[in-house]
């Protein structure tokens, strides 16, 4: 929630600096991030929730967490009801426009937010007022966030190229042309190569495919190149401030992301087998064989090795070492699953039980694309990076005299 | 539908190709299971399940998920409703085996031994401890936990403790091992504690002489003076001798008791790392927040730097994706 509301803020500020616009909606949105961190520690820490993460829960803790929260979201709202009407609200703007886009970002983000608390907080109020216990899952968030998500997914290519205080839908439209094509023709390729409408994976790719595409062309559009000479794409492009790189660069992180995501959800396959020395077990076009368990000791556990030998048709490729480590002291068992990296797709293989004939039960999973997720959030965290070193961010840093007129109105 | 309770002891069975089948019970109903694929690590009879599937005809639910405990100490709620409905829930169940956090005496045993002890090899019958003054006769009062305390802290002498105890071969952790307590001091592995031995001993009789000053201080029910200066002087000699020869990496070679300390599961980089990402995130927003507020006292809003500063948390959450995402595939495979 925390990083939802967050994500909010960070896109609200912007419409706050550029236009002075928004002010006491980001100021809200300030403190509902903080607020929401909060209330996470507080549901996580104080056993109300048991989740992975609920680890030295403690009913006073609780407590001492819920004053914290009286304080500070309480205090924090207070002084908004009470001080935000007196802020002055700037500039006005049309509903199609950058600040209408990230108008619609917020929406949205805020709209998961809440969906996120809802599913979470739910339960406990029904459970606290009629006794009923109920669990909200997987189902719950699968429904309601695609719905939320892929709107907002979609429009992001939109809200960089529209001006600000006035934008032309059709003019943006028009300058996404060689993105909408890209990425319908990727749409026909992904189906095409696997011949499934059922997943929706081809639309998935598509879009992802089209933001990335949307999130070039920005920069394109703002360099003007394979318009302008070069001299001048050039000169453009040192100009262009590094938050608008920024931008680009997350935006398109978040596709390369969504590309991770559809391509995992997707074509992920795995298989559970029980397996002799010497046997093999055969996945998506990888074969592993079991060479033998092997023990080993650690610095404080033990633990046995199961080696497996990787074969990408008949050619050996690798040695993937899955392991069951015991720590006495602790009387915890614990599977360390081997990995390896083909390109950007990944094989994991865990470790069951070992039977008594010396054959183990694995489990190996085929994640096709998954660290494409991860490496979209490097992008996107590269995107932040580059736009916190933003001239205009460095403190002491000069204003800038005025800005170069070259540049579409920023 | 999901399910919770224990699993009911004498139910599990395991067929071919990884079929496992086994009964959950509250005490009172069972609900028999079947699933094919790995169980978790800590799957055992008598434990707390969590099983998710689809309930079929004869009543059997045909699992697609099993859940097991995380960590020796969660129960998963519904587990707990469960056992409270049927009268069998014992209040703290859940908290074993934290012997060591929850026992005051070991605690304190603990710290007194940390202050006071040091290097202690002869003389463990005089266990002095700031909390409760004074534990004399306490060999026999000693238990496990407070040994394991020892081990923690690196303090030598522990295994002869331990071995007087009785507690050779003991199985489960409040009992720990002699074995298990001896690598964790890193005896076995380093042996480095044993040189420190020979290096204090020669400084305990040149200050036994002044133990009789500090008698009355002290107030324990000993036996004799000298022995009570004994154990001042070993206390005195940890603070003189330990600070001067102690190798923080070698001598205490024993680690923290639960493996590298933290969770095993944490041990990864992968996975250790996301808390202090996810702090920072947390602290960044807290940021953003003191601006929020200094702009409502104050009634006006320094644009850019709220902006910097949801940036730099925008950049948190970023990092803390990828280090959270890819850690927790590979390291918490059900």
């Amino acid at each position: 929630m925390p990083w939802l509301a967050g994500t909010a803020l960070l896109h609200s500020a912007v419409v706050m600096e550029k236009r002075n616009a928004l002010k006491i909606w980001t100021l809200l949105l300030a403190i509902l991030a903080f607020s929401l961190s909060l209330i996470g520690t507080f549901l996580v820490r104080s056993g109300v929730l048991t989740s992975v993460h609920t680890f030295a829960n403690d009913p006073a803790r609780g407590v001492f967490i819920l004053a914290i929260l009286v304080v500070f979201i309480g205090g924090g709202l207070t002084l908004f009801a009470w001080r935000a009407p007196m802020l002055k609200q700037g500039g006005l703007f049309a509903p199609i426009s950058r600040e209408g886009a990230l108008v619609l970002n917020n929406l949205f983000l805020t709209t998961a937010c809440l969906t996120v608390l809802v599913g979470t907080l739910y339960p406990l109020a029904l459970e606290a007022l009629t006794g009923e216990k109920i669990s909200v899952g997987a189902p719950f968030f699968n429904l309601t966030f695609a719905p939320l998500f892929i709107p907002l997914v979609f429009a992001m290519p939109f809200g960089p190229l529209m001006a600000w205080k006035r934008g032309d839908i059709l003019g943006v439209a028009q300058r996404l042309t060689v993105a909408f094509g890209v990425g319908i023709v990727a749409i026909a390729v992904t189906f095409a190569a696997t011949g499934q409408w059922s997943s929706l994976a081809p639309f998935g790719i598509g879009l992802g495919v089209f933001v990335m595409i949307g999130a070039v062309t920005d920069v394109v559009e703002r360099v003007g190149l394979f318009r302008e000479p070069f001299s001048t794409v050039r000169r453009r492009a040192i100009g262009l401030p590094r938050s608008a790189w920024g931008t680009a660069l997350a935006h398109f992180g978040v596709a390369v992301t969504l590309l991770g995501i559809v391509g995992v959800t997707t074509w992920a396959s795995e298989r559970i087998m029980a397996l002799k020395p010497s046997q093999t077990i055969s996945l998506s076009g990888y074969d592993l064989t079991f060479d033998g368990l092997v023990q080993r000791s650690g610095p404080n556990y033990r633990e046995a090795v199961a080696k497996f030998t990787v074969r990408e048709a008949g050619v050996p490729i690798g040695v993937m070492e899955p392991s069951k480590r015991n720590f006495a002291s602790r009387a915890t068992t614990t599977t360390e699953a081997a990995l390896m990296t083909r390109g950007v797709s990944q094989l994991y293989l865990s470790l069951g039980d070992t039977g008594a004939d010396g054959s183990v039960s694995v489990r190996l999973y085929y994640k096709p694309m998954v660290l494409l997720i991860w490496l979209g959030a490097v992008v996107m965290a590269m995107g932040g990076a580059l736009s916190l070193s933003d001239r205009r961010l460095r403190v002491g840093a000069p204003k800038p005299a005025a800005k170069p007129a070259m540049l579409p109105a920023e | 539908m999901r399910i919770g309770g224990l699993v009911k002891p004498g139910s599990l069975q395991r067929g071919d190709n990884l079929q496992v089948s086994f009964a959950v019970t509250d005490g009172n109903a069972d609900i028999a299971v079947r699933y094919q694929g790995i169980v978790p690590d800590l799957f055992r009879e008598g434990q707390g399940v969590v099983a998710e599937g689809k309930l079929e005809s004869g009543g059997v639910l045909a699992a697609d998920t099993v859940l097991a405990k995380h960590d020796e100490r969660y129960m998963p709620r519904e587990v707990v409703d469960a056992l409270k409905k049927s009268g069998r829930w014992q209040e703290g169940e859940a908290k074993s085996p934290g012997v060591y956090r929850d026992d005051p005496r070991a605690r304190s045993l603990c710290l007194g031994a940390g202050v006071g002890l040091g290097a202690h090899s002869g003389h463990y019958t005089h266990c002095w401890c700031p909390w409760q003054r004074c534990r004399t006769d306490g060999a026999r009062e000693l238990d496990v936990a407070d040994a394991v305390c020892f081990c923690r802290l690196g303090i030598s002498g522990v295994d002869r403790l331990l071995r007087d105890l009785g507690f050779l071969g003991c199985d489960s952790l409040r009992k720990c091992t002699f074995d298990d307590a001896a690598n964790l001091q890193g005896h076995k592995r380093l042996g480095k504690p044993r040189r420190l031995d020979a290096l204090v001993g020669s400084d305990t009789v040149l200050f036994r002489g002044i133990g009789w000053r500090i008698r009355k201080q002290l107030a324990c029910n000993t036996q004799s003076v000298l022995r009570i200066g004994s154990a001042i002087v070993d206390r005195l000699r940890f603070l003189l001798v330990h600070p001067l020869h102690f190798q923080p990496f070698l001598a205490s070679g024993a680690g923290p008791f639960e493996g590298r300390d933290l969770n095993p599961i944490l041990q990864d980089i992968g996975l250790a790392i996301h808390p202090p990402l996810l702090y920072l995130g947390y602290v960044g927003f807290s940021i953003a927040f003191s601006f929020a507020i200094a702009a409502l006292i104050e009634r006006r809003i320094d644009a850019a730097g709220l902006y910097m500063l949801a940036h730099r948390t925008g950049l948190t959450t970023n990092l803390d994706g990828v280090v959270s995402g890819s850690g927790i595939p590979w390291k918490m495979p059900r």
